[in-house]
């Protein structure tokens, strides 16, 4: 089910409400009931793959917790085994197949499948906690629904944030009260969300889609715009998403860990990767980087290591060689952060920079937003040809106007509103601006707690304006998935 | 508080936001004015007619390729039979529009089918539901998959309308499309006695044919799938129930004849109804298309429309 559908609009009240009236007792199995159905709307025999891994990895955490010596160790591979090989057998069989028939190895015939929606988030979600059990920092849970519902808890289910159970599972054993100001403030963040996804998020894919949709009649101006729109737009489409999961959460009482924090006003790629996809980028640190050796190792393994992790994470996205040099392009940008660290201390010192933070940290973010938004370019090229991802990429800064040309209204609407009108281009731009100063207005303070606090009539004069620019500004035309779904 | 006294007043907000877009929706200052000038409205006039005009007749039923290329009264004095020409718009879809005919054909009538390669079978329920909002016997002839979907399609089609009074009211422009003025096309007196559209008889052309947009991984089936059915029903009542494939200009032809080969592949595998020639019959020069690749001109229209008389009657019509 889309948290933009009108399904949605239907199954979350009813599903809050019963959730309510029920006792304390009843409320995992109607929580655990109502995300099966939450997620069979997609293709109902998939839940079979859920309840596989659901049933393995009970057991296996038990077993592990159970277990002696270097057996635990067996129980944690058949886990990890049992999560990665439906992953892989679900995800990268027919990437498989297409690159051994490329490299002339073997010829198979396709498989014909849908992707199960959300299945890199759950079985990262499965495989935390037998690795958490395993480590000895969670407790086994004995009591099959609530493990069920940790996977299957239908805010995060689909496109995370992908929880750990020492987050999550106690807070199905504790009791939940109906808060007014928690249901309030959660509402208020769903309402976020949602107006990030359709009004802001929605509204700029007209502009990236209409370059990306026929990359060969752009050059220059035109792909820059479009990648510009593109970066804020999965943006707003992907935090957007986790703030109608959280908020959805936070109704019914519980927290789910903050899955961005303003990306877009990092200094340096790895303050990136710390602001955007939280829960992601610390899986892949916690269970991979750290187990590869961490910091722990020599510098060239560590440049390795944190090369291949990203890389990997790309090819967490999606099996297609795009999302790898994505992945690999960050990683590329870290290592190579690192690595020149010390010259680049070195010429903000000689350039004078350093005794100008404000300017430098400018120049940080501005280099680090345009760093971000050029790997944007493989990732929403994914679809693409690669003669016309090779297009974008090297006719990123070709065909250049004249400052006269570029001066004139006929340039500018044809070039950078994309022919769209002047106004529907600053209603997408002013969106952007708005949606940031909201941002960086909460860094202090909660924008949802300071509302709370204005009288009742300015409340509602707030809620009722915000409605309807949700209607007048919002994409209702092409009701369009969210972006990560496709993971 | 209490759940009860904020569900309370959730449902006051509720009411509040979604009733100003609803009050919008039905004290439109502006639908008196669309009813005589939207395109959609045109229905009104095709159905009088088809109603109207006596057995036996000839109907047409398509999208714009039929609405634009086509000379009924050409038909009519050849075959000496009245014809209606009740083709609109090919976003419809088949479903819908074969519905729109199926309970004015009586024995005798003939029918001529001529979608788009296009053409899907749902069509945009949309569009569907703004043709029922100035002609209410419309709705009967939609069919929604599922009751959300009917709640999603009517939500949006209310967000429209209030969008689109906002941003006229803010514009306070009322534009009334003349069919002798050079750019008008589509609205509602923009066709003729039989239901040809003539408004862009005197616009200029475009100097070049843009591309159309046609993708291989699109199938025709679940669209002959509809005219089976309906070439079923057809029969019982004794109604002659034909197929044309529809005008495609020359440029674009030579770019999607692969295309188009599969499109009559399927044609010819899975229709059961009687095709009149073949895709090629109905590509023609670019010189004879007026905006785009299905749009022929009034010239244009008229040598189709030859083409179509001359299958007919070699089908011993």
């Amino acid at each position: 089910m889309l948290f933009n559908s009108i399904e949605f609009l239907l199954f979350f009240p009813i599903v809050t409400i019963i959730y309510f009236l029920l006792g304390h007792k009843n409320r995992w199995w109607w929580l655990l009931a109502a995300s099966c159905v939450f997620y069979m709307v997609f293709k109902p025999e998939y839940l079979l793959i859920l309840g596989f891994t659901i049933v393995i990895d009970y057991f296996a955490g038990i077993w592990i917790e159970n277990a002696i010596g270097k057996q635990k160790k067996w129980f944690l591979i058949i886990s990890l085994v049992a999560n990665i090989g439906v992953l892989a057998f679900f995800k990268y069989t027919n990437f498989a197949i297409v690159a051994l028939a490329q490299a002339n190895v073997a010829h198979f015939k396709l498989l014909d499948f849908i992707l199960p929606i959300g299945l890199s988030f759950h079985t990262f979600q499965a495989m935390s906690y037998t690795i958490e059990v395993y480590r000895g920092n969670h407790k086994a849970e004995k009591h099959f629904g609530l493990y069920a519902l940790y996977v299957m808890f239908y805010p995060q289910l689909v496109a995370g944030p992908i929880e750990r159970p020492q987050n999550v599972l106690h807070q199905f054993y504790e009791k939940k009260n109906f808060d007014y100001l928690r249901v309030t403030s959660g509402l208020k963040l769903m309402a976020w969300g949602l107006f990030k996804k359709v009004v802001i998020a929605d509204r700029l894919a007209l502009f990236a889609d209409k370059v990306y949709n026929s990359p060969m009649e752009y050059e220059g101006i035109p792909i820059i715009v479009a990648t510009f729109f593109f970066t804020f737009q999965i943006y707003c489409d992907f935090s957007g998403y986790s703030d109608i999961a959280l908020g959805t959460a936070e109704v019914m009482g519980f927290k789910l860990m903050k899955n961005f924090d303003r990306p877009y006003f990092s200094k340096s790629i790895s303050e990136f990767w710390r602001r955007w996809h939280i829960s992601l980028s610390t899986w892949f640190r916690d269970y991979l980087y750290i187990p590869l050796g961490g910091n722990r190792v020599g510098k060239p393994r560590q440049y390795f290591n944190q090369f291949f992790v990203f890389a990997i994470s790309g090819f967490w996205h999606g099996a297609n060689w795009n999302f790898i040099i994505w992945g690999a392009l960050h990683g590329f940008y870290l290592v190579f952060a690192r690595i020149t660290q010390k010259q680049r201390t070195a010429f903000n010192k000689i350039t004078g920079l350093e005794k100008v933070p404000f300017l430098l940290k400018t120049l940080q973010g501005i280099t680090t937003f345009s760093l971000v938004a050029f790997a944007w370019i493989f990732f929403r090229g994914n679809y693409l040809e690669q003669s016309q991802l090779f297009h974008l990429v090297s006719h990123l800064f070709s065909n250049f106007p004249t400052l006269k040309e570029f001066l004139t209204l006929n340039y500018f609407l044809q070039n950078i509103s994309l022919n769209f009108t002047l106004v529907e281009f600053l209603i997408a731009i002013g969106l952007i601006v708005f949606m940031e100063i909201i941002h960086y207005t909460q860094r202090d303070k909660s924008i949802r707690q300071l509302v709370s606090t204005y009288p009742m009539a300015a409340r509602w004069s707030l809620y009722f304006l915000f409605i309807m620019a949700f209607f007048i500004l919002g994409v209702f035309d092409k009701p369009a998935q969210f972006i990560y779904f496709q993971f | 508080m209490k759940i009860e006294k904020f569900l309370f007043k959730a449902l006051l907000l509720t009411c509040l936001t979604w009733g100003t877009v609803e009050t919008v929706f039905y004290f439109d200052p502006y639908k008196k004015h669309d009813l005589e000038y939207s395109y959609n409205a045109v229905i009104i006039d095709k159905y009088k007619r088809l109603k109207d005009t006596p057995s036996p007749k000839i109907v047409l039923i398509a999208g714009s390729n039929f609405a634009y290329g086509i000379n009924s009264k050409l038909i009519a004095d050849s075959l000496q039979k009245p014809v209606v020409n009740m083709a609109i718009h090919y976003d419809y879809g088949t479903k819908f529009m074969l519905n729109q005919i199926s309970s004015e054909l009586h024995k005798g009538d003939t029918v001529i089918m001529g979608f788009e390669y296009i053409i899907e079978c749902k069509g945009n329920k949309r569009e569907q539901l703004l043709m029922a909002r100035y002609f209410p016997k419309a709705k009967e002839w939609m069919k929604f998959d599922n009751f959300f979907e009917e709640i999603q399609v009517n939500g949006q089609l209310r967000i429209n309308t209030f969008k689109t009074v906002l941003e006229r009211l803010y514009k306070n422009t009322e534009v009334n499309y003349q069919i002798l003025d050079t750019t008008s096309v589509f609205f509602r007196g923009a066709i003729n006695e039989y239901g040809d559209l003539i408004s862009h008889y005197n616009n200029p052309p475009m100097k070049r044919i843009p591309r159309a947009i046609l993708s291989d991984k699109v199938s025709l089936k679940n669209a002959i799938n509809d005219m089976n059915m309906f070439y079923e029903v057809m029969k019982t009542k004794k109604v002659n129930v034909y197929f044309v494939y529809p005008t495609y200009s020359e440029s674009n032809y030579v770019l999607d004849k692969k295309i188009i080969d599969k499109f009559q592949q399927e044609c010819d595998k899975y229709a059961q109804f009687p095709i009149l020639g073949k895709p090629t019959d109905f590509v023609f020069a670019d010189s004879l298309y007026h905006d785009m690749a299905y749009h022929l001109t009034q010239k244009g229209g008229e040598i189709r429309t030859q083409k179509i008389i001359y299958l007919l009657s070699r089908k011993s019509y």
